[in-house]
C-alpha cells in the first residue's frame, strides 16, 4: 500500500499489514511510533544514547510480536509505552543512586538574556528535576504532562488504577515544583 | 517572613511548572535518521526471517527420512545396532557354510544321511524336489 495512503490507518491495522509483509506499513509504524518511544525513554533516562537503544529494542519487540498481534487486546501505543517503560526501569535499577550534587544547575546570568535560552534552561531544569523523582512518579508525570496521555491510558500502561495514576502525578508535580522553587529567577518566573 | 517567602517561591515554581512542561514538549528529542534506519531495517529483517520460517514449515518432507525411519524402527525392534550386526553376521556365516562346508562337517553330513537313508549313495541321489512323474509312479 502506498505510504501516503497509510496516514489515516490505525496502528493496529498497520501492524497487521506489516505482519502480512507490507514494507510500507513497517516504514509508517517506524515514523509514527519511534519518536514517541524515544521521547519517553529520553525523559525517563536523561541519556540520549541509552534512549536510542531502548527505542530500538522496544520497536524490535513490536516487530517480533506482530504476527500474533490479533490475539492481543491492548492498543499498540499502550503496549509499546509499557515495554519501553520496563526497559527504562531495568536500566535505571542498574545505575547507582542519583547524586543530588551531580544534577546540573541552570546557568546563572545568561539564562534570562535570550528567550530561547530561557526555554532551553526550563527544559533542562525540568529534566534535572525529573531525574530526582521516583521511577513511578517520573513515568506518570512524563506520560501525563509531556506525552499527553489520559489518566486511563496511563493506567493501562502502568497496569494500575486511575486513582493511583492521579496520586502519582499529583505527588510528582509537587516534587517537581519543590525542586524548581529555588530557580524562579533563573527560569524566568520572577515576574509572575 | 522567611516562611512566607518560601511559600511564594513554591507557588511561583508550581505555577511555572506548566511553562516548564511546555518548554520540554517544544524541545522534545527527535529520532535521528540513523535510528529510524536501524528500526526499519530491524522490521524488514524480522519479516524476512518470519517468511523463511513459514516456508520451511510448509515444505514437504523428503522420502529419504521416512525410509531411514523404517530401518531405524527395525533396528530398534531387534534390539539395537549390536543385535542387528550379530544377526547379519550369523546370516552370512550360514550362507558361507552352505556353499563351502568344512571337511569335518562333510563327514558328519554323510554319517547323518546314512543313518537316515541307509545308503551313502543316496545322499547324492536324493531328489528333494521330485518330478510329477515320479510321484505318479509311486502311486
Amino acid at each position: 500500500m502506498p505510504y501516503d495512503a497509510l496516514s489515516e490507518v490505525t496502528d493496529d491495522a498497520l501492524l497487521v499489514l506489516y505482519a502480512n509483509g507490507d514494507a510500507e506499513a513497517a516504514r509508517a509504524l517506524t515514523l509514527r511510533l519511534t519518536p514517541r518511544v524515544l521521547r519517553l525513554a529520553s525523559r525517563m533516562l536523561g541519556d540520549a544514547a541509552e534512549a536510542e537503544d531502548v527505542a530500538q529494542e522496544a520497536m524490535l519487540r513490536l516487530w517480533r510480536i506482530a504476527a500474533d498481534w490479533r490475539q492481543r487486546k491492548a492498543q499498540v501505543a499502550t503496549w509499546l509505552y509499557r515495554v519501553a517503560s520496563n526497559l527504562c526501569t531495568d536500566r535505571l535499577r542498574q545505575r547507582r543512586p542519583v547524586d543530588l550534587d551531580a544534577v546540573p544547575e541552570v546557568e546563572d546570568g545568561r539564562a534570562s538574556a535570550v528567550e530561547g535560552m530561557i526555554e532551553a534552561d526550563r527544559a533542562r531544569a525540568l529534566q534535572a528535576a525529573l531525574d530526582l523523582l521516583p521511577e513511578r512518579q517520573r513515568q506518570a508525570v512524563i506520560l501525563r504532562h509531556l506525552e499527553g496521555l489520559s489518566n486511563p491510558e496511563i493506567a493501562a500502561v502502568m497496569d494500575i488504577g486511575v486513582e493511583a495514576v492521579e496520586s502519582l502525578t499529583a505527588r510528582g508535580k509537587r516534587a517537581l515544583a519543590a525542586a524548581l522553587a529555588g530557580r524562579r529567577e533563573d527560569l524566568g518566573y520572577g515576574d509572575g | 517572613m522567611a516562611m512566607a517567602e518560601t511559600d511564594d517561591d513554591f507557588s511561583d515554581a508550581f505555577r511555572g511548572l506548566d511553562a516548564a512542561f511546555a518548554a520540554a514538549r517544544a524541545m522534545a528529542p527527535a529520532p535521528s535518521e540513523r535510528l529510524l534506519s536501524r528500526v526499519e531495517a530491524d522490521a524488514l529483517r524480522v519479516a524476512a526471517a518470519r517468511v523463511a520460517a513459514e516456508r520451511e514449515a510448509v515444505r514437504p518432507k523428503p522420502a529419504q527420512p521416512a525410509r531411514a525411519g523404517f530401518w531405524r524402527g527395525l533396528s530398534e525392534a531387534i534390539g539395537g545396532r549390536r543385535a542387528l550386526a550379530g544377526l547379519i553376521t550369523a546370516t552370512l556365516a550360514g550362507v558361507w557354510l552352505g556353499f563351502s562346508p568344512p571337511t569335518p562337517l562333510a563327514g558328519l553330513t554323510q554319517m547323518v544321511s546314512q543313518s537316515v537313508l541307509g545308503s551313502a549313495a543316496a545322499v547324492e541321489g536324493l531328489d528333494l524336489i521330485p518330478t510329477f512323474d515320479s510321484v505318479l509312479n509311486q502311486g
